[in-house]
C-alpha cells in the first residue's frame, strides 16, 4: 500500500459516512405517506364502526337497524321465546324470522309516531310517557339497598311509624227489635250487659235476653274493625279492655253492646322486625323529595307563561 | 424497530379482542358457556364488573336474609331457572327496576294493612287467617307443627276470593318462576330463617326487592359477560375457565368452591 493510497481511504469513508447520515427525503415522504393513510384508515373505520355511528354493519349486539335505531338481540331472543315459548335454539328458523319482522315493523310504526308528534296528540302515549319518566325519576332510589345507617337514622326519626296493627276479638251483640222501639230495646241490652259483667256464658245470654252475635265474635285488625264495626261503634269498642263490656250503644240499626273479648294494642317493633317497612318507607319519602326537586328543576328550565286569568298559579312553590 | 412491533401487536390484539367481543355478542348467552375461547373472554371481564357494579348488594354471590339478597351460588332462581339468556335479561332490565321490559309482574302483598297491594284491590287477613298461613307455610319443613292450624292456613291459601296465595305460589306452594315467586316449601328462604316470625313478617307487611336495569349504563359485551359470569357461579366446572378472585372475593365459600 502506498502512501497516497492511505491517504485516500479514510477520505472516501467519511464521505460515505457523510451521505448516509444525509437525511433522505424520499424516505421521509414514505414514511410520511404511510403514517398518513394508516391514520385515516384507523379514523375511517373508527367512524364506521363506532356504536352508534356505524353505517357499514349491524353492530354485534343488534339484530337490526331500522333507521339506524337499534333492535336488540336480546331483546330479540327474548321475544322470539315469548312467542313461541321454546327456548331459542329450538325454535325454527322461520319462526325467528317472523318475529324479526314484527320487531321491524313495530320500530317502523314507533318512528312513525315520533313523527306524527303523538306525544303531543294521543293521551295514551302522553300518559305513557308520563308513568315512564316518573319511574325513571326514582330508579335509582327505586333499586337501591339504603345503609344501615341511613335506615337506623330513619327509624329512630319515625318510630311512632313502627308498631304491630293493634288486633281486637269483640261480639257485637244487636238486641232482637220484635217491634219494640228503641228505649224498649235498651233494657234487656242493659241486663244483658249486666250478665256479662258477672261472667255468664255467652250463648245463655243470647238467649235469655233475645240479643244476636252479629259478628261471630270477629277477631280482626282495627284499621278492618273500624270498617266493620262502623266509626260509632268503634270508637266504644276502642274503650274497652280485654273482657269489658260497653253500656247499650243506640245506633241506626239497632242497640247494641259489646263484649270486648281481647284487646290488643299496637306494640311498638325493633329495628330488626321492622326493617322491612323502615326500608320501604325511605325509599318512599327518598323518591317523593327526588319527584319534587326533579319537578321544581324541569319548572326551573321551562318558558312557562300562564294566562292572565290564572296568573296566581304558583309556578315554584307548593303544589295547589 | 420496537416500537413498531409493539403498535403491531397492540393492533393484532385489538383486532382479535373485537372479534372475540363480537362473537360473545352474537352468540346465543345459553352456549357462550361451552365455548372456552368465549368463556375466557367473557368470565375475567364479568368477575371485574360484577366486582364493581353488583358485590355492593350479592357481595360474592352469597345470599343476605336480612336485605332479601338472594344466593346466586344455588341452584335456586326466582326469575326464571338460571340460563344465562335469563340473568342477562335481569341484568339489562332489571327487577321492579322501573324498566318497563324488567321483571314486575308481582310483588308480595301486606295484608296486615288496609290496602294489602297496589296494583289491584285485595282483602287484608285477619290476625287468626295470617296466623294460619304461617302454620301452613311452616309445616313443610316442620312436621311439629300445629296440625289444625295449618288445615286452616291450607284453606286461607287455597281461597279463591281471600288472600289468592296459590294466584302467584301455585297450589301446592312451589312457586312461580315466570313472575318471581319463590318456592314456600323449601328450606331456601329469601327473607328470614323460615321461623314462624318470619313467615308471618313477609305476609303480613309484604316484600318485594329489586335489582337496578343496567341497560345504558354498561356496554352490551359487559352485560353479557356479567351473565356469564353470574351463571358460572351457581355451575362451577373444573373444566371451564377459572378466574383469580380479587382479595376481598376469596372466601372460603366461594374460592374452594367445588
Amino acid at each position: 500500500m502506498t502512501p497516497s493510497d492511505q491517504d485516500t481511504e479514510p477520505k472516501a469513508s467519511a464521505e460515505q459516512l457523510n451521505r448516509a447520515s444525509r437525511p433522505s427525503v424520499t424516505r421521509a415522504m414514505i414514511l410520511y405517506a404511510i403514517g398518513a393513510l394508516g391514520g385515516l384508515g384507523a379514523a375511517g373505520y373508527e367512524l364506521l364502526t363506532a356504536q352508534g355511528t356505524m353505517t357499514r354493519d349491524v353492530p354485534a349486539e343488534n339484530v337490526a337497524l331500522v333507521n339506524q335505531q337499534p333492535i336488540l338481540r336480546s331483546d330479540f331472543i327474548t321475544q322470539v321465546e315469548s312467542e313461541t315459548g321454546l327456548a331459542f335454539e329450538r325454535t325454527s328458523r322461520q319462526d325467528k324470522l317472523r318475529v324479526l319482522d314484527e320487531m321491524v315493523d313495530e320500530e317502523l310504526k314507533v318512528q312513525r309516531g315520533l313523527e306524527l308528534n303523538f306525544a303531543e296528540t294521543d293521551q295514551d302515549t302522553r300518559n305513557a310517557l308520563s308513568n315512564v319518566v316518573d319511574q325513571q325519576m326514582v330508579a335509582a332510589v327505586t333499586t337501591s339497598q339504603p345503609s344501615d345507617q341511613a335506615l337506623t337514622d330513619y327509624y329512630d326519626g319515625h318510630k311512632a311509624l313502627y308498631q304491630t296493627p293493634g288486633a281486637m276479638t269483640v261480639c257485637d251483640l244487636v238486641v232482637a227489635a220484635g217491634g219494640l222501639n228503641a228505649e224498649a230495646q235498651e233494657e234487656p241490652a242493659r241486663a244483658a250487659a249486666k250478665a256479662l259483667r258477672s261472667k255468664a256464658v255467652l250463648q245463655q245470654v243470647l238467649q235469655r235476653y233475645g240479643l244476636k252475635n252479629q259478628n261471630n265474635c270477629e277477631n280482626n285488625f282495627y284499621f278492618a274493625m273500624k270498617l266493620h264495626l262502623g266509626d260509632e261503634l268503634y270508637r266504644a269498642a276502642s274503650a274497652l279492655t280485654s273482657g269489658a263490656v260497653s253500656e247499650p250503644i243506640r245506633t241506626a240499626d239497632g242497640v247494641h253492646i259489646l263484649l270486648m273479648v281481647n284487646n290488643s294494642g299496637p306494640v311498638p317493633e325493633s329495628f330488626a322486625d321492622a326493617r322491612g317497612q323502615i326500608v320501604g318507607d325511605y325509599k318512599n319519602d327518598r323518591e317523593t323529595l327526588i319527584k319534587n326537586g326533579t319537578m321544581n328543576f324541569l319548572r326551573h328550565r321551562a318558558k312557562i307563561r300562564i294566562a292572565s286569568d290564572y296568573s296566581d298559579y304558583p309556578l315554584y312553590g307548593p303544589k295547589p | 424497530m420496537l416500537g413498531a412491533l409493539a403498535v403491531t401487536a397492540a393492533i393484532l390484539h385489538e383486532i382479535s379482542d373485537r372479534r372475540l367481543r363480537a362473537r360473545l355478542l352474537m352468540t346465543i348467552p345459553d352456549s357462550i358457556a361451552d365455548d372456552s375461547n368465549l368463556n375466557a373472554y367473557a368470565m375475567p371481564r364479568g368477575l371485574k364488573a360484577f366486582t364493581r357494579y353488583c358485590a355492593a348488594c350479592h357481595s360474592s354471590g352469597q345470599s343476605d336474609t336480612v336485605r332479601g339478597i338472594p344466593d346466586l351460588r344455588d341452584h335456586d332462581w326466582l326469575y326464571g331457572t338460571g340460563r344465562v339468556e335469563e340473568i342477562e335479561k335481569v341484568i339489562r332490565y332489571g327487577i321492579r327496576s322501573g324498566n318497563s321490559k324488567g321483571w314486575n309482574l308481582a310483588s308480595m302483598p301486606a295484608f296486615a294493612t288496609p290496602n294489602p297491594y297496589r296494583s289491584y284491590e285485595t282483602a287484608s287477613l285477619t290476625p287468626q287467617e295470617i296466623d294460619d298461613v304461617t302454620e301452613y307455610l311452616y309445616s313443610y319443613q316442620h312436621p311439629d307443627a300445629d296440625a289444625a292450624g295449618a288445615a286452616r292456613g291450607k284453606l286461607v291459601y287455597e281461597n279463591q276470593s281471600r288472600g289468592l296465595c296459590w294466584d302467584c305460589h301455585g297450589g301446592r306452594a312451589q312457586g312461580d318462576p315466570s313472575i318471581g315467586a319463590p318456592n314456600l316449601t323449601d328450606r331456601i328462604w329469601l327473607y328470614g330463617d323460615g321461623s314462624r316470625r318470619s313467615i308471618r313478617t313477609s305476609i303480613a307487611y309484604g316484600r318485594g326487592g329489586s335489582c337496578p336495569a343496567w341497560i345504558g349504563v354498561l356496554e352490551p359485551v359487559v352485560i353479557t359477560a356479567l351473565a356469564v359470569y353470574t351463571h358460572s357461579l351457581s355451575t362451577p366446572d373444573p373444566n371451564k375457565v377459572s378466574v383469580a378472585l380479587a382479595p376481598d372475593f376469596t372466601k372460603p365459600d366461594i374460592a374452594d368452591r367445588p
